[in-house]
């Protein structure tokens, strides 16, 4: 059995998965992509020299954690894709809710020991307050560079720094390991947020982010900047989602540095990870490694794709104040 | 702010030929749609996209 079998495993048979069939209908098809997030706590918990079997309490809980705060997410954004479109508003706002509790339950359930347990539940509970709050900023549309890491620190990268700190937790880290693990798992959290930006920017046709006037870093970026093709940008920005616009709109986000900027801020963050790492001793960091490597793949790829002769210059940048 | 423009600012000055770094950070400003489609992953904190066996938004909507 997998780690995603045996946390749908713990829901179905502890708690109540059963009894609520659209809940189930929603982890079934989520677990049937193996989300890579649902795997952060095993990778800390193994880091501390814990087995994975301790880990699949906390995979279970963030498993229900991550649902519940995209289902409500997905509500803000008036995203199209939301379950809500299909469930309706009120009854998936009550599955969140349950879901947040289910996935304290969870760990508070585990056979792990109490004051692990204690720490983990005040992470988790610390990490859901938090991303209410970034999601609640969010819809303020931020507009400027502040405010735009202000929301990434509240509604993004919490998750990921709580999910390696319950793993570890729960593998029996000491508070002050875990601690460092977690803040790893944020800076690994701002990574994935500029990811998800790039992705949302160039994708095809217009992401929702261009035509309901949210700024995700590329297009801050783009709006913000004082360069020859700015009012162009935003004239195009109003014609969306036209095709062409969308075109014209992507190629300025290259030619203006948009993108260099994001994927500037990707290699910052890439390298602060690295040493914090560093400086983490008594650990095994290889998984933790591989999540770094995992991310900052697609950026190494394409710098050799364009003739970048020794792309491993690109992840030591000079220190350098912007 | 002032980061971004500092950014701005200093990738398009004449002196960014005579860092590595920089050089690449133009280089990328150069390139085409087509290239920049390298770019593209399946990293997002989304679960919906992020095995790629459910990653367009009809896909998902229609899913249940």
């Amino acid at each position: 059995m997998d780690i995603y079998e045996s946390a749908i495993e713990i829901l179905t048979d502890e708690l109540f998965l059963r009894d609520w069939p659209e809940l189930q209908s929603i982890f079934e098809r989520a677990s049937l992509n193996s989300p890579r997030d649902w795997r952060l706590p095993v990778v800390s918990c193994e880091a501390v020299g814990g087995m994975h079997e301790q880990a699949v309490a906390a995979v279970a809980s963030i498993a229900c954690l991550q649902i519940a705060i995209i289902l409500i997410d997905d509500m803000l954004d008036v995203d199209p894709r939301g379950e809500y479109q299909r469930l309706g508003m009120a009854p998936v706002a009550n599955m969140a809710s349950a879901l947040q509790a289910a996935g304290m339950e969870i760990v508070a359930q585990s056979g792990a020991a109490w004051n692990a347990k204690l720490l983990a539940l005040q992470s988790l509970n610390r990490m859901m307050l938090k991303t209410a709050l970034g999601q609640y900023m969010d819809i303020q549309n931020p507009e400027d560079e502040a405010a735009y890491w202000e929301v990434v620190r509240t509604k993004s990268s919490p998750f990921f720094g709580a999910a390696l700190n319950v793993g570890a937790l729960l593998g029996g880290a000491a508070p002050d390991i875990a601690a460092r693990i977690e803040r790893f798992g944020c800076l690994y959290g701002e990574m994935i947020q500029i990811h998800d930006d790039l992705n949302d920017t160039m994708a095809v046709p217009a992401n929702p982010d261009w035509t309901l006037d949210r700024s995700p870093l590329p297009i801050l970026y783009a709006q913000t900047v004082q360069y020859a093709d700015r009012e162009k940008f935003l004239e195009l920005r109003r014609a969306l989602p036209d095709p062409e616009a969308l075109k014209e709109a992507q190629i300025i986000l290259i030619r203006c540095g948009a993108i260099s900027y994001a994927v500037h801020q990707l290699i910052l963050k890439h390298k602060l990870a690295r040493e914090l790492l560093k400086k983490t001793s008594s650990i095994d960091i290889t998984g933790l490694e591989k999540l770094l490597d995992d991310v900052i793949q697609p950026v190494m790829k394409m710098f050799a794709a364009i003739g970048i002769a020794h792309p491993e210059i690109m992840l030591e940048p000079p220190i350098v104040h912007f | 702010m002032h980061t971004m423009q500092a950014f701005y600012d200093k990738l398009f000055s004449p002196k960014a030929s005579q860092s590595a770094y920089l050089s690449g950070l133009v280089r990328l400003t150069q390139v085409s749609l087509r290239e920049i489609g390298a770019l593209k992953s399946s990293i997002t904190w989304d679960f919906w996209n992020a095995g790629n066996t459910v990653s367009d938004s009809s896909t998902r909507a229609s899913s249940s």
